[in-house]
C-alpha cells in the first residue's frame, strides 16, 4: 500500500471524522446527536487557536492542550496537518485535482509552481498574532512603571530574544529588523510611563476569520447542514449566512484556478505550520543521482515547494505526490536535506515583517475607538447565557458556529456588523428567528464552547439555584414592553401571549387589569332584557364580542357593575348573567374590553426572549429584549441593586 | 515503476500501516469517549429539575404500601426514591442496592397507635426479582441473625426484621423494641408478605449446595464484583462447619462449558497475579491445585457449565472436603 | 526503469543540531502549555463571588490527642478535653463557636448513625461555660433537616444546653474553590452559620461506611457541602482528602462510645453497634481518624484517605507518635 494511498485515507478519515462531528451537534442522546461525541476535537487540535487564545488570555483552556500533540508531531514530522488532516485542505485538493485532471503536464506544472505570493500567509499570521497580542503587550508595558529598573531589563531582554528566534529564520535580515523593533518598543515603553499603556493596545482574537478549522466548522454548520436541515427536520436558519457561504465557495473556487489556493497564498495556521516546521529532522527531498528533468514530481505538487529545484521545506505538506510520481525514484522522506538544496525561509522582508505586525497591534485600539466596548455598546447585541463580559468574549471567540449549531431553538446567529468588526460572526441571539427562546433547562451553547467564551455553566448557576440562589440567575437581558405596538397597550386588543409564555417562576412578566370603553362604545340602550341589551348606533359585528373579553358597563355605575357578554349581532347584546337591577330603557351604557397589560418585572427577567418569539405581532415585535441589565456585565443593570 | 521488492517500499508500507492503525485507535477513542454524556445532554433528558433540598414526598395514595395493621398509624408521610435519588436516604449504602439492580424504594415511619413515640420505620426496596432482592438480603445478613417465621429468608434481631418477599426487600427498624412494636412490625410484615405473594418463593441454584455442614442461613448471592473479581456475576455463595473451621462455598452457573473453563483460567490468573502461590493438592486432587491467597485457600474447579470453589478458607484439608463435597453434589444434580 | 539515486551523505552534525533544536522546541511548547493550562476556565466576575473557609486551628503546643474509655459519654468528654488541657485552651471568652455534628439522616440516637445528643449537649454547654459568646449546631442533613435535626434528638438536645440549631436552607451556601483540588472547585458550601464564627469544633461517631471504608472525622465535613454532593461518591477518598484541606477545625471529638461495626453508614441493627466505649479528642483530625479505624477493627493503611492526608502533610497516620494521653473513667 503505498504512503499516498494511506495519505487518501487519513484525508477521508479526518474529513468524515469533521462532518460527523458537525451532523452530531446537537443535543440528545441518540447515537446520531450530542451524547458524548468529542465534537471540538479538531478545534482542540488546531495550534493557532491554542496560541491566539494563549496570547490574548494568557492561559490554555481545558481541551486546548491537544494542540500540543499537532506542534511536536509538526516540528517533528513536516506540515503533516496540512496535507493529511485538516479538512478544508482535504476539499481544495480535491476540488483542485477535478479541475486540473483533463490538464497536460506543462499546464499542471506551471499551476505548481512557487510563487512570491505564497508568503502573504505569514504576513496574515503576524498581523493576527500581533491583534491577539495587545494586552500581553501592555502587561509587559506596566513592568517599567512598577519595577523600573528591573521590569526594564527584563522586558527588553525577552522582547529580544523572542523576536530573535521568531525571526531570524524568517525574515531575511533579521538583525536588522529586530533592532528596528526593540527600538520600536523603547518609544511604547516611554510612552507608558506618560499614557496608560492599556489605553494604546488591546487584544483581539482574529484568527477565528480565516484559521481554516473554524472557517470551515462555521461553513459546514451554518450553510451546508443548515441547507440539509430542512429535508429532515426543522429548517435552521442563519442570518447573513451568505458572507459565510460566499467566503467559503470563493475559496474553494479558487482552486479552479490555482490548486490549494487558499492553503499557498491565505492560510494562516499553514504558516504557523510553516514556521513550526522549520527544524524537523525529517523531510522531503531529491536524492544524489540522475534526475531525468520531467518535472513530474511538480505535476501534482500540492504545497507549490518546488520539489525539483531547491524546495521550499515550509510551503510542503507532505502530500507525497512526488514520491509516487517520479519514475526515478529520486524523491525520498527522511533525515537528509534534499541533495540539490533548500531554500530555508520564507523570505518575508522586514518592511514587511514591521507593516504587519504594527497593523495588527493599532488595527484593535482604532477599531475600539467607535466606542462599542464602553459608552456606545450596543443593546442589541444580546450573547448566549453564560457569555464574558464583552472584551473578554472577543478575546477568546474564534466564531467557530459550535453554539449555533447545538442550539436547539436556532435563536444563536452569526453577528453581521452589530458587535462591529470585532465581532463578526461571533454568536448574538435573535428571538424572532428560531422556534422559541432560550430554553429555560438548556445550557448546550457554553458545553460545547470549545475556548469558553461562552462559560460551560452548570443548570443551577444559568438559573440561580442551589449555591448560586444568592447570585440569582444568569440574565442575558431584559425585556421591554414596546407600548406603541403593544395589543391591550396600543390597540385596545385583548392579549396576554408573552406572559402565559414566560417560563421562569414566578413569571417575569405580569398584568394590571384596566377596563376600556371601546371605539363606538358608548350606546343607548333602545331595549333591555334581563341578560341582553338591544342598542342604538352603527351595527356591531356579529360575535365579535363574545370572546369572554367585552363588557357591559352602566353609566354612573358602581364600580364592578358591569357584564360579561357572552355573544353579540348585530345589534342586540346577550349578556352572561343577568343584571342584579336592570337598566332601563333610553340608559347610556359603555362596551368595554378587559385589557391585561403587560410589565415586566425586572428582577426576574433573564431575557430569554420566548415573549419576544411569541409576540402575535410578528414583524417588529411589541415586546422585545435588549441587553440591558445583562448579567455579564455590572454597568449594563437597569438598576442600582445587582 | 515498481518499489515492491526496494527497501525503501518496505519501509512506506510499514509506515502505512502504523498510521493506519493510529486512525483506527482515533476512531476508538472517539467512539468510547461518547459514552461519556455531555453535560448538556444530561441535562436536556433529564426529567424535572431535583430540588434542591430533598424533602418527603407529599402523601399521594401509595398502593405499594399496604394498609397499615390496626397497631400501628402513620407518623410521618410516605417517601418514595428512584435509582437517581437513592443516594438522599441511605447515602453510601446506596451502591450495594444500585449494583444489585434497585428499582425503587418506598419508606414511611409508622408508630404505635397506644404508645405514640414508639415508632419504626418500614423500607420496601423493590430489586425487580427474586434473586436480586435475595442477594442484597444475604449481603447484609447480621451475624446475630434469629429466625424468623414469614418466608423462606427473613430473620430478626433484637430490635428489627429482615426479609425477601418476591422482588422485594423489606426491612422493618425500630429504636425501641418494645415487645408491642416487635408484634406490631411482625404483623405488618404478615401483611405484606399475604398482599405481595411471591410467584416463585424459592431460587432453585440454591439446590446445588450440600445440605451437610451447611450454617443454616449463609447462603447468599453476590451480583457483581464478587471477591474483588470484576468478572463474576451471580456468584452463589454458603458457608460451611468443618473441622470446626467456617469455609465459604460458591459457584456461578455460566452459558457453556467453554465459558466456565474461562472464568476459571481468569479467577486462577488473577489470584496468581496478584501474590496468589498454588501449593500441593491434598484430598481433592481431581480439582486442580489449590492456591494459598492472601493466607486463605482457594480452589477453584469447573463441572459443565459451572463454575465452582471455595473462597478464603483457612486451611487446606477443610478447603478440600468442602471443595470435594461441593463437586459431588454438582456432579449427582447432573445425574439425576 | 534506472536505479533510484544515492542518497547524498547524511550530515551527522546539521541532523542533530536540527533534531537537538526540534527536541528544544517540543520541550519548550509543552513547558508552556502545560504552565499555562487552565481547566477551569473563566470565572464569572460577579459581585460577591467565592468564599474561604477561615483557619480555625490553633498554634499547636500542648497535647495533641487524648484517648479515654468509658461508658458515659459525658465523663469522657469532660475527662478527654481536661488532658488536652481543658475545654479554655481552645474556647476563650467571646468566641462564636461553630459545632459541626453529624445529624445526616432521621434516624434516633439509639441506632448510632448520628452524633449522640448528650454529647452535643454537653460539648455545648462546656464552650458556653468557658466563656464563648454563641454555639452554633449545624450540619447539612442527606434527608430533610427538619426531620433529622427533630428525630435524632440533637435539637432538643442543643436548644436545652443553651446553643442554636441553624438549618440549612438554599441561601445558606456559597460557591468555593480549593486551590489545586480536583473536585471542591466552585462548589456550594454551608458558609451562613460560619458568619462571624471564631472557632470550629468537630463531633463525629465512629462508623463503618459502605463506600470509603469508614466514617470518621474528616468525613464528617461532607455534611458542610452543598448542592448534589453525591457525585463525589466516585471518587470518595479525594473528597475526603480535599474537605480534609478545605476544613482546619480547632479540635475534633470522635465518639466511640457505641461504634457502627458493619452495615454503615444507615446502620439500622443494634446488632450492627458494638460498645467500645471510647472517647477521642485530638487537634489532629488524621490521628484521630487512624486510631478510629482500630475501633472499627481496621487499620490506617486500608482506608486510602488517611494515607493521602497524611502525604499532604495536614496531619500524621501514626498516632502513638503524639505522646497519647490515655485515661479511664467509669
Amino acid at each position: 500500500m503505498s504512503i499516498v494511498t494511506v495519505r487518501r485515507i487519513a484525508q477521508i478519515f479526518f474529513f468524515s471524522l469533521f462532518a460527523w462531528f458537525c451532523v452530531v451537534t446537537t443535543v440528545g442522546d441518540h447515537w446520531w446527536q450530542l451524547r458524548g461525541w468529542p465534537v471540538n476535537w479538531l478545534l482542540q487540535l488546531d495550534p493557532l487557536v491554542a496560541l491566539g487564545t494563549l496570547l490574548t488570555t494568557r492561559t490554555v483552556y481545558a481541551g486546548l492542550l491537544w494542540a500540543l500533540t499537532t506542534v511536536a508531531l509538526t516540528i517533528l514530522l513536516g506540515r503533516f496537518f496540512c496535507g493529511w488532516v485538516c479538512p478544508f485542505g482535504a476539499l481544495h485538493q480535491f476540488i483542485g485535482w477535478l479541475g486540473r485532471r483533463r490538464k497536460k503536464h506543462a499546464e499542471r506544472v506551471a499551476m505548481n509552481q512557487y510563487r512570491n505570493g505564497q508568503t502573504i500567509k505569514y504576513y496574515i499570521l503576524i498581523t493576527m498574532l500581533a491583534a491577539a497580542s495587545g494586552g500581553l503587550l501592555a502587561e509587559l508595558l506596566q513592568w517599567p512603571r512598577e519595577k523600573p529598573a528591573v521590569g526594564l531589563v527584563v522586558l527588553v531582554a525577552s522582547l529580544a530574544v523572542t523576536l530573535w528566534f521568531a525571526t531570524r529564520k524568517v525574515v531575511d535580515g533579521w538583525r536588522k529588523t529586530a533592532e528596528w523593533f526593540v527600538g520600536l518598543l523603547f518609544i511604547g515603553t516611554a510612552l507608558g510611563f506618560l499614557v496608560r499603556p492599556e489605553a494604546l493596545v488591546a487584544s483581539s482574537l482574529q484568527t477565528g476569520l480565516l484559521d481554516p478549522i473554524p472557517l470551515i466548522h462555521r461553513s459546514m454548520n451554518l450553510v451546508i447542514l443548515a441547507a440539509f436541515d430542512g429535508l429532515a427536520t426543522a429548517s435552521r436558519f442563519y442570518i447573513a449566512a451568505w458572507s459565510i457561504t460566499a467566503v467559503f465557495f470563493a475559496a474553494l473556487l479558487l482552486n479552479l484556478w490555482i490548486p490549494r489556493f487558499y492553503c499557498r497564498f491565505v492560510c494562516p495556521l499553514g504558516a504557523l505550520f510553516g514556521v513550526l516546521a522549520h527544524w524537523t529532522p525529517l523531510r522531503i527531498g531529491k536524492r544524489q543521482g540522475e534526475c531525468s528533468g520531467c518535472e513530474l514530481c511538480e505535476n501534482n505538487c500540492e504545497g507549490a515547494c518546488d520539489p525539483f529545484g531547491k524546495i521550499h521545506p515550509h510551503e510542503c505538506l507532505l502530500c507525497m505526490n512526488c514520491l509516487r510520481a517520479c519514475r526515478q525514484a529520486q524523491m525520498t522522506y527522511g533525515p537528509r536535506r534534499s541533495a540539490v538544496g533548500e531554500i530555508p525561509s520564507p523570505g518575508l522582508t522586514r518592511r514587511g515583517f514591521l507593516t504587519a505586525a504594527v497593523s495588527g497591534l493599532a488595527a484593535v485600539p482604532a477599531v475600539r475607538l467607535a466606542g462599542l466596548l464602553n459608552q456606545n455598546w450596543n443593546p442589541g447585541v444580546v450573547r448566549p447565557p453564560g457569555a464574558l463580559a464583552e472584551e473578554d468574549f472577543l478575546q477568546r471567540c474564534i466564531k467557530c458556529g459550535q453554539c449555533m449549531r447545538a442550539c436547539p431553538t436556532n435563536v444563536i446567529q452569526p453577528a453581521t456588523l452589530k458587535a462591529g468588526w470585532e465581532g463578526l460572526w461571533t454568536p448574538i441571539l435573535n428571538f424572532r428567528v428560531g422556534t422559541s427562546g432560550c430554553q429555560l433547562n438548556c445550557i448546550a451553547c457554553g458545553q460545547v464552547c470549545p475556548t469558553a467564551a461562552i462559560r460551560s455553566l452548570s443548570l443551577d448557576e444559568k438559573l440561580g439555584r442551589g449555591g448560586f440562589t444568592e447570585r440569582g440567575p444568569i440574565r442575558m437581558g431584559t425585556a421591554f414592553v414596546d407600548r406603541g405596538r403593544c395589543l391591550p397597550w396600543a390597540m385596545d386588543e385583548p392579549c396576554i401571549v408573552c406572559q402565559e409564555n414566560c417560563p421562569v417562576s414566578p413569571k417575569a412578566i405580569y398584568v394590571r387589569e384596566e377596563f376600556q370603553v371601546v371605539r363606538d362604545g358608548a350606546r343607548t340602550i333602545t331595549a333591555a332584557a334581563a341578560d341582553s341589551l338591544t342598542l342604538d348606533g352603527a351595527a356591531l359585528r356579529p360575535g365579535r364580542l363574545g370572546t369572554g373579553d367585552y363588557f357591559v358597563g352602566l353609566e354612573n355605575a358602581a364600580a364592578g357593575e358591569r357584564r360579561l357578554i357572552a355573544d353579540n349581532s348585530g345589534q342586540d347584546v346577550k349578556l352572561a348573567g343577568p343584571w342584579t337591577a336592570a337598566p332601563a330603557a333610553g340608559s347610556r351604557i359603555f362596551i368595554e374590553v378587559r385589557l391585561q397589560k403587560p410589565y415586566i418585572d425586572p428582577a426576574r427577567c433573564t431575557g430569554c426572549g420566548v415573549c419576544e418569539h411569541e409576540c402575535p405581532v410578528n414583524g417588529l415585535r411589541a415586546i422585545r429584549v435588549s441587553a440591558e441589565n445583562e448579567s455579564r456585565n455590572k454597568r449594563h443593570s437597569l438598576t442600582t441593586r445587582a | 515503476m515498481s518499489q515492491s521488492c526496494n527497501e525503501r517500499g518496505g519501509t512506506e508500507r510499514w509506515v502505512g500501516f502504523v498510521i493506519l492503525l493510529c486512525l483506527a485507535g482515533i476512531a476508538a477513542g472517539v467512539f468510547i469517549k461518547q459514552f461519556s454524556f455531555n453535560p448538556a445532554v444530561f441535562v436536556a433528558t433529564a426529567a424535572a429539575p431535583a430540588p434542591a433540598a430533598s424533602r418527603p414526598a407529599a402523601s399521594a395514595p401509595n398502593e405499594s404500601l399496604p394498609t397499615l395493621p390496626p397497631e400501628l398509624s402513620a407518623f410521618s408521610a410516605p417517601e418514595t426514591f428512584t435509582a437517581d435519588n437513592l443516594y438522599d436516604k441511605i447515602d453510601g449504602k446506596a451502591d450495594l442496592y444500585l449494583t444489585a439492580g434497585f428499582v425503587g424504594l418506598q419508606c414511611q415511619r409508622l408508630a404505635l397507635k397506644a404508645t405514640n413515640d414508639v415508632w419504626m420505620e418500614w423500607f420496601v426496596y423493590d430489586m425487580g426479582a427474586l434473586p436480586q432482592a435475595f442477594s442484597v438480603f444475604s449481603l447484609q445478613r447480621r451475624a446475630e441473625a434469629q429466625p424468623l417465621d414469614l418466608t423462606p429468608f427473613a430473620y430478626q434481631t433484637q430490635n428489627s426484621l429482615y426479609f425477601v418477599s418476591g422482588r422485594y426487600y423489606v426491612e422493618a427498624v425500630t429504636a425501641m423494641p418494645t415487645e408491642p412494636m416487635m408484634a406490631a412490625m411482625r404483623a405488618m410484615a404478615r401483611q405484606f408478605v399475604a398482599a405481595h405473594p411471591p410467584d416463585a418463593a424459592e431460587i432453585p441454584e440454591l439446590k446445588l449446595f450440600p445440605p451437610e455442614n451447611l450454617e443454616a442461613g449463609s447462603q447468599g448471592l453476590q451480583v457483581a464484583d464478587a471477591f474483588g473479581f470484576d468478572r463474576f456475576t451471580n456468584i452463589f455463595t454458603a458457608k460451611y462447619r468443618v473441622d470446626n473451621a467456617e469455609v465459604l462455598a460458591f459457584f456461578e452457573i455460566t452459558k457453556t462449558s467453554a465459558d466456565a473453563a474461562t472464568l476459571r483460567e481468569a479467577y486462577r490468573s488473577f489470584l496468581l497475579a496478584n501474590g496468589g502461590k498454588e501449593i500441593e493438592a491434598g484430598a481433592a486432587a481431581s480439582l486442580g491445585k489449590p492456591i494459598n491467597f492472601m493466607d486463605g485457600v482457594e480452589i477453584i474447579f469447573a463441572d459443565g457449565n459451572v463454575l465452582a470453589g471455595v473462597h478464603a478458607a483457612p486451611d487446606a484439608a477443610s478447603a478440600a472436603k468442602v471443595a470435594q463435597l461441593l463437586a459431588d453434589r454438582l456432579r449427582k444434580g447432573k445425574d439425576e | 526503469m534506472s536505479k533510484p539515486g544515492r542518497l547524498n551523505p547524511l550530515d551527522r552534525r546539521d541532523f542533530i543540531m536540527r533534531a537537538a533544536k526540534a527536541g528544544a522546541a517540543i520541550v519548550a511548547a509543552g513547558g508552556v502549555g502545560l504552565w499555562l493550562h487552565d481547566r477551569k476556565g473563566p470565572s464569572a466576575n460577579v459581585v460577591g463571588g467565592t468564599v474561604t473557609l477561615p483557619d480555625f486551628s490553633l498554634p499547636s503546643t500542648g497535647p495533641k490527642m487524648s484517648i479515654v474509655t468509658g461508658a458515659d459519654r459525658v465523663k469522657t468528654v469532660n475527662r478527654a478535653l481536661a488532658a488536652l488541657g481543658g475545654i479554655e485552651r481552645f474556647i476563650k471568652s467571646g468566641d462564636r463557636v461553630v459545632l459541626k455534628v453529624n445529624a445526616a439522616f432521621a434516624s434516633p440516637p439509639a441506632l448510632s448513625a448520628t452524633s449522640h445528643p448528650d454529647l452535643v449537649a454537653e460539648v455545648a454547654r462546656l464552650c458556653l461555660r468557658a466563656g464563648a459568646a454563641s454555639v452554633i449546631v449545624t450540619d447539612n442533613p442527606i434527608n430533610d433537616p427538619q426531620s433529622c435535626f427533630t428525630l435524632t434528638g440533637i435539637a432538643r438536645a442543643a436548644e436545652s444546653a443553651g446553643a442554636k440549631i441553624t438549618l440549612p436552607t438554599p441561601s445558606s451556601f456559597k460557591p468555593t474553590t480549593l486551590a489545586d483540588a480536583a473536585l471542591i472547585k466552585n462548589w456550594p458550601l454551608l458558609f451562613e452559620p460560619f458568619h462571624g464564627a471564631t472557632k470550629l469544633i468537630g463531633l463525629a461517631p465512629v462508623k463503618d461506611h459502605h463506600r470509603s471504608g469508614a466514617s470518621l472525622t474528616m468525613k464528617n465535613w461532607y455534611g458542610l457541602l452543598g448542592g448534589r454532593r453525591n457525585v463525589f461518591h466516585q471518587d470518595i477518598h479525594t473528597i475526603i482528602f480535599e474537605l480534609a484541606r478545605l476544613v482546619r477545625p480547632t479540635l475534633v471529638i470522635l465518639d466511640g462510645t457505641t461504634t457502627m461495626l458493619t452495615n454503615g453508614p444507615t446502620g439500622g441493627s443494634l446488632d450492627d453497634l458494638k460498645a467500645t466505649n471510647t472517647m477521642i479528642a485530638s487537634t489532629d483530625g488524621v490521628a484521630a481518624d487512624a486510631f478510629g479505624a482500630t475501633l472499627l477493627g481496621k487499620t490506617a493503611a486500608s482506608l486510602p484517605f488517611i494515607g493521602k492526608a497524611a502525604t499532604a502533610g495536614l496531619g500524621t497516620a501514626d498516632f502513638e507518635s503524639l505522646n497519647l494521653l490515655r485515661d479511664h473513667v467509669d
